[in-house]
């Protein structure tokens, strides 16, 4: 079952010198229970993608056109008010540095009670705490109580991401988006948390789309991966496809460029020497 | 006029407000350098007196109308500009010497002469202008010179604070260390190197203090503890002038406007600087 | 520090040029009364047995007489420190329910018509000084359109409220006599309004570029993903944020506004310290400059330290780290 189809999406933005295209109709489909990876270097437009599916963007300097379906609803079309509903509700969000995306002045507990408290006031007020402190065990946090009524400044990076990955799931979405939940992390957190993220993830069966320029990062997790490149799809396909047969030349110079311990020098993705939106484009 | 060729031009006339702000400070700036020869009745600045002309409304021959000894108020406010930039420079001339070489060597050197210089310009930062202008006049005879050096000594520890921040973060920069490495002396460290870095703060600063030493000093004027008659000077006028309200209204309507837009200039272009350096004060 | 700041007041007291007993008495008296005057204001006993008569006279709230009003000094300060004190206060309220929306909207309308309209209104307030307010203001309001009053704080025949706190407008509604709050509240606008406007054209610059900095972080956008709703995010999650480093400034400004307050209390002839303060300073009236002084500074060590204790409380930062 299809959960999201995104088709083709066209964003552009208007400034004082023109307008820039920054998604050229892009298309892509998460199935429930997928976990679906975009992969690009900064300025590929995948970050403008994750935040035109909740409408993040302002409106007045873009110009838009296509459909994002979630659930036959199209996103696109759908008023603010409606917009907010489903904001933290049916689809979360999780952002690149988690100390930044808490509010420094408001405990975690606060935060989290007011991401419910948008969507339901209907909820034991007795039993929201203990509520709250299975969600963060749930993402191995082992002194839930302390960081309930802790502030952002007081937790670790890590810490952090494992607390926005709980309250993603406060009001049990259908689906999650991850913007490079792990580049701001040290490498050795990053593994811990992606593989906590996996773990909750495919328990409660629910799907996710991880943005993310690290191809290493995405292949332990993902199950179906697009390759974009400034606005446009080049490749898409499973993962184990992707890795062991790639198609298309900047996904194959992508590769490359993952750094091996053995290897010696890495590709350049010199875009000036290679036009690679002109190569055709690959589906597995 | 190559200057407006150039690129800090080009982006600073881009803010329509600054534009007018520099226009704004520099007509004042020349009329009232050229007072004597741009006033229709530059005598009326000084001792003098015409009672048959008192108290005339504005007309086209007394622009501002005159006030109760017949004196033309529009000629007197020129005057008065000269007076009130005269307040600004010299103040401005001594403040910023001061409270610079204060914050350079605060925050170069740092360690007990840090503690000592930043404690004493904490006190005085922590009393508000006006009342700290005041209390220094308590104990001096109002005159001119008397209420510039109120205002200077109260005026210091804003350029000691900004130098300080500054040098404090420019002193761990690449090109001191350099200049340490090379064996430069101290001295030529603070004011070759690390002095001409803070020159863009240091100019915006002092293009809006301009405004503010004019409008502490009107103030101070207004209350009887600066210049003294006959001297013209927009705070007196418009204190003599309040008198008379509301009938002969232009004498304290039209100083008042005075001072409103010489400040409103200086701040114009204080912030088209501002914005033009990108410079945080 | 109220020590350290009584002992400096008392030696500057003490340094001023002329002597205090003198211009009280005037020329005419003979060297004899006033070494009698100098005696009785103990300026001829050595400098430590002045300061502790100084101090006994803080304590027991006796300042000494002022040499011009012949009265005694604690009096005249308790009549006039009130009527200034109600003027800041409501000045300050002007600025703060004034100013801080003024900034919120044009933080977040940025650009817009109201953005443009909220930073006039702040430039003019931050450039014209106050007593030129004043003047406008008198002559607009009082004389022009003549809805509002001219001068003191209350009409000629209205008698002030037995006194409770000194603050009229709270005295009369604790005594149940609203008109007399009425009419003190009519003659209170216009002042305050002229002592409010440079710090509100203050207030509401910060408030909008500390605003439009916090809209710009990552949790705001967080804010929104999770489904707050605008005006939440501007009335609360947005607004701790942007107004803890405004309050300091706010607090400064209002100390500062003790000083303009002397200003517009002339020109509105107000029966605050103003007028007393200054004629102080011009005849060199020691016990009154003295008292004056103190009060004035205990004010801004009050004011700071309640500041203080504010930013700390609400700032998680300063007061998790205290402990």
């Amino acid at each position: 079952m299809t959960l999201l189809s995104i088709r083709n999406l066209e964003v552009q933005f208007k400034h004082y010198e023109g307008v820039t295209t920054a998604l050229k109709k892009i298309s892509l489909d998460i199935k429930e229970g997928e976990k679906v990876a975009l992969v690009g270097e900064s300025g590929s437009g995948k970050s403008v993608t994750a935040r035109m599916i909740l409408g993040l963007l302002s409106n007045s300097n873009i110009k838009k056109n296509g459909e994002i379906f979630f659930e036959n609803i199209d996103l696109l079309k759908e008023s603010s008010s409606q917009i907010k509903q489903i904001r933290g509700n049916e689809i979360s969000m999780i952002f690149q540095d988690p100390v930044s995306s808490l509010n420094p002045y408001f405990t975690v507990k606060k935060q989290m009670l007011q991401a419910l408290e948008n969507h339901t006031k209907d909820y034991d007020k007795n039993t929201i705490e203990k509520y709250f402190v299975d969600l963060l065990k749930d993402v191995k946090i082992e002194d839930p109580e302390r960081v309930l009524n802790s502030y952002a400044f007081q937790l670790s990076g890590g810490m952090a991401q494992r607390v926005m990955i709980s309250m993603a799931l406060i009001n049990n979405p259908k689906l999650i988006l991850a913007d490079e939940p792990t580049t701001a992390l040290d490498v050795t957190v990053q593994k811990k948390v992606l593989s906590i993220m996996k773990d909750v993830i495919s328990r409660k069966k629910m799907s996710m789309l991880l943005i993310s320029h690290n191809l290493g990062v995405v292949r332990e997790f993902a199950d179906k991966i697009y390759v974009i490149y400034q606005g446009t799809i080049l490749e898409e396909g499973s993962t184990e496809k992707i890795f062991n047969s790639p198609g298309h030349i900047y996904t194959q110079t992508l590769l490359q460029a993952i750094p091996k311990i053995n290897s010696s020098k890495l590709p350049s993705l010199d875009s000036e020497n290679l036009d690679y939106l002109s190569q055709p484009k690959f589906t597995h | 006029m190559k200057i407006f060729k150039s690129r800090g031009w080009y982006k600073f006339s881009k803010n329509p407000l600054s534009v007018i702000g520099l226009l704004i400070v520099s007509i004042i700036v020349l009329m009232a350098i050229f007072a004597n020869y741009l006033t229709p009745f530059p005598e009326h600045a000084g001792p003098f007196v015409d009672i048959p002309n008192k108290i005339k409304p504005p007309s086209s021959t007394y622009f501002f109308g005159t006030d109760k000894i017949g004196r033309d108020t529009f000629s007197r406010i020129i005057f008065g500009y000269r007076t009130s930039l005269y307040l600004g420079v010299i103040v401005l001339c001594i403040a910023v010497p001061i409270g610079t070489s204060l914050g350079l060597v605060a925050g170069y050197f740092g360690g007990k002469i840090d503690a000592i210089i930043m404690r004493i310009t904490d006190i005085f930062l922590s009393i508000p202008p006006l009342v700290l202008a005041l209390s220094i006049m308590a104990f001096l005879k109002p005159t001119l010179t008397n209420a510039m050096i109120a205002v200077s000594m109260m005026w210091w520890p804003w350029y000691t604070r900004l130098i300080y921040n500054l040098t404090r973060s420019l002193k761990n920069e690449g090109f001191v260390i350099s200049s340490k490495i090379v064996g430069a002396s101290h001295f030529h460290i603070i004011f070759r190197e690390i002095l001409p870095n803070c020159s863009a703060s240091l100019i915006t600063k002092i293009t809006l203090d301009m405004g503010f030493v004019i409008l502490i000093g009107s103030s101070l004027s207004f209350l009887g503890l600066g210049v003294q008659p006959p001297t013209p000077d927009l705070g007196t006028m418009v204190s003599q002038g309040s008198k008379y309200l509301p009938d002969i209204w232009w004498l304290s309507v039209f100083p008042g406007l005075a001072i409103l837009v010489i400040v409103l200039g200086f701040n114009l272009l204080g912030d088209g600087l501002k914005d033009l350096f990108d410079v945080e004060i | 520090m109220l020590i350290g700041v009584s002992i400096l007041i008392f030696i500057i007291a003490r340094i001023i040029p002329g002597d205090p007993a003198r211009m009280a008495l005037g020329p005419t008296a003979t060297q004899e009364m006033v070494e009698q005057y100098r005696d009785k204001l103990h300026l001829n006993d050595p400098i430590h047995v002045q300061y502790w008569f100084f101090i006994k006279g803080i304590t027991e709230g006796d300042l000494g007489e002022s040499v011009y009003t012949k009265r005694n000094v604690t009096t005249d300060v308790s009549t006039y420190f009130p009527a200034t004190l109600e003027l800041i206060i409501f000045a300050a309220l002007i600025m703060v329910c004034v100013g801080v929306p003024l900034g919120i909207l044009a933080g977040r309308y940025k650009d817009k018509s109201i953005d443009n309209i909220s930073r006039l209104i702040s430039l003019l307030g931050v450039v014209t000084p106050s007593f030129v307010w004043a003047v406008f203001l008198m002559i607009i309001f009082a004389f022009y359109l003549d809805i509002l009053p001219v001068a003191g704080r209350l009409s000629q025949d209205t008698v002030a409220p037995d006194k409770i706190t000194g603050l009229i407008i709270i005295d009369s509604i604790i005594r149940g006599q609203f008109d007399v709050t009425i009419d003190a509240l009519k003659h209170i606008i216009l002042p305050a309004l002229a002592l409010s406007l440079s710090a509100l054209g203050q207030a509401s610059r910060l408030t909008r570029s500390n605003i439009t900095e916090v809209y710009d972080k990552q949790y705001i956008e967080m804010a929104r993903a999770y489904g707050y709703n605008e005006f939440k995010i501007a009335t609360k999650y947005a607004l701790k944020p942007a107004m803890i480093p405004t309050l300091t400034i706010l607090g400064l400004d209002f100390a500062a506004m003790l000083g303009n307050a002397f200003l517009v209390e002339f020109v509105f002839a107000w029966p605050g310290i103003a007028k007393y303060g200054v004629q102080a300073i011009l005849y060199k009236d020691l016990n009154a400059i003295t008292a004056t002084t103190m009060i004035i500074a205990t004010f801004f060590v009050i004011t700071n330290l309640i500041v203080d204790l504010v930013v700390a409380y609400l700032n998680p930062k300063i007061r998790l780290s205290g402990k």
